[in-house]
């Protein structure tokens, strides 16, 4: 009897289904329970969606993941936002998800801004409490997971770092209705007991619920009545807790927390690396500068000075003996070997045998160093000192 | 001679040598000082190994601290 229909392809079939429901269906926003959660290699995450009846396919594509704040697991309850989408091969729907929040996000956030504004009433965020951080300190408590992802990044930024800071760890739970309650005891304790100079309130990322415990009353009380600077490093740079307005420093990440409380450590051993090249370039300098001062002194400017000094008293040497001649030439030759030997020393290689170079030091006669013309006026009596000891002088006059 | 002191003392070595009132004699003398400070201090910081402790037993008037595995 259904002879004169005509008869629908399956694909014929399917794009009408296709299009009623995609057409229909979208914009929408449905809240289940997460279960069969497959996140694939290329980063789309699969899943069903449940409730106590019925179930779906959910199909979440990478450019929508990386917004997602928490990473989602077996029996989330979540809220998804999205549109239908038909699979014509396989004759299957699904829903293409946008965006997705745990159920309670709302609320959750609502409590969180209860809770800061009842906080900040009773003083516990009081920008006057805060204090410095201590420069160096010894003992760096963490209190934290002793088994987290944390508390291991902590360890190997301070290792890296500052491997001379001790770190202490105060186990607690991070995690659970104990959370807070132990979070708060390690506090106290570390507090009751002076345990360390700085402490770190640590934890890994997880979703806004995970680091609820955080926020609780008795740990941001806690932090803020701590005589020990804290510093506060939870969750991922996008998270936040309110002991972060209660700590006396907010890291982003535990491991940002470690670099904060080593920055002045890590300055500090770079710093002292630097002092090797430092001083010897000091020394160089000086050196340079005395060889500079020397060179006023080196044999041709010697001999080309004595040279001179004869021209001008050529009546001198008309007058002179033979002997006397003989005797100059002595002393110029022995003069002229003194200089090699000294120019010699100059050039030697090590920095630190310069002293030996033969420096003389002028000092008058009160032992101050006369470095200027100006103090040696012709006629005062000056001392020369060597190496191997010291001869008086007068000054006569002018080169 | 501490750590911090040793340090200082490197830093008020630097400012000398850089003055031009040291005699030549002595700026010598405190470069030889300051170069093994340095070495000794560089030691120090290079054989430091991180030591991680942790607390055992949750009371507020005593607790006992083990080295951590």
């Amino acid at each position: 009897m259904h002879d004169h229909l005509q008869a629908l392809s399956v694909s014929a079939l399917t794009a009408l289904i296709k299009k009623t429901l995609e057409e229909g269906f979208y914009g929408l926003t449905v809240h289940g329970e997460i279960s069969n959660f497959r996140p694939s290699s290329t980063g789309h995450w699969f899943f069903t969606l449940k409730d106590e009846s019925a179930s779906i396919s959910a199909v979440m594509f990478k450019a929508s993941t990386w917004r997602v704040d928490f990473k989602p697991k077996e029996g989330d309850r979540v809220e998804v936002t999205g549109s239908l989408d038909l699979y014509a091969a396989r004759g299957t729907y699904q829903i293409k998800v946008e965006a997705m929040t745990l159920s309670g996000y709302g609320e959750i956030l609502a409590e969180l801004e209860r809770r800061k504004r009842l906080f900040a009433e009773k003083g516990y965020f009081a920008s006057e409490k805060k204090r410095p951080l201590p420069p160096y300190p010894r003992r760096v408590g963490v209190v934290t997971s002793p088994t987290g992802a944390a508390l291991k990044d902590i360890l190997t930024v301070l290792a890296r770092r500052a491997p001379a800071i001790e770190v202490l760890v105060l186990p607690a739970v991070v995690q659970g209705d104990s959370a807070a309650e132990s979070v708060a005891l390690r506090i106290r304790q570390a507090n009751a007991l002076m345990l360390c100079d700085v402490l770190i309130i640590a934890r890994g990322g997880g979703s806004t619920e995970d680091l609820l415990p955080f926020s609780d009353e008795v740990v941001v009380k806690a932090v803020a009545e701590s005589s020990i600077p804290t510093i506060s490093g939870v969750g991922h740079e996008i998270d936040f807790a309110l002991v972060d307005w209660a700590a006396d420093l907010r890291a982003p990440t535990p491991s940002a927390a470690a670099e904060l409380v080593s920055a002045s450590s890590h300055a500090l051993q770079q710093a002292v690396k630097g002092y090797g090249p430092h001083l010897i370039g000091r020394i160089e300098a000086r050196l340079a500068l005395a060889e500079a001062q020397l060179r006023r002194f080196d044999s041709a400017a010697l001999l080309h000075r004595i040279d001179a000094a004869l021209d001008s008293k050529q009546f001198v040497l008309a007058n002179a003996t033979n002997a006397m001649t003989a005797s100059t030439d002595r002393i110029l030759a022995s003069a002229q070997e003194t200089l090699r030997v000294l120019q010699g020393r100059l050039h030697a290689l090590s920095p630190l045998a310069i002293l030996s170079r033969g420096y003389v030091v002028v000092t008058d006669r009160d032992g101050t160093i006369i470095a200027r013309k100006a103090d040696a006026s012709p006629g005062s009596e000056i001392s020369l000192r060597f190496i191997d000891g010291s001869r008086r002088a007068t000054i006569e006059e002018d080169l | 001679m501490s750590f911090e002191s040793d340090i200082k003392r490197v830093e008020q070595i630097a400012e000398l040598l850089s003055s031009s009132q040291t005699p030549l004699e002595e700026a010598i003398a405190l470069f030889e000082e300051g170069m093994a400070l340095t070495k000794a201090l560089e030691k120090t910081l290079s054989s430091a190994k991180q030591s991680v402790q942790i607390v055992r037993g949750e009371s507020v008037d005593s607790v006992e601290i083990t080295a951590m595995e």
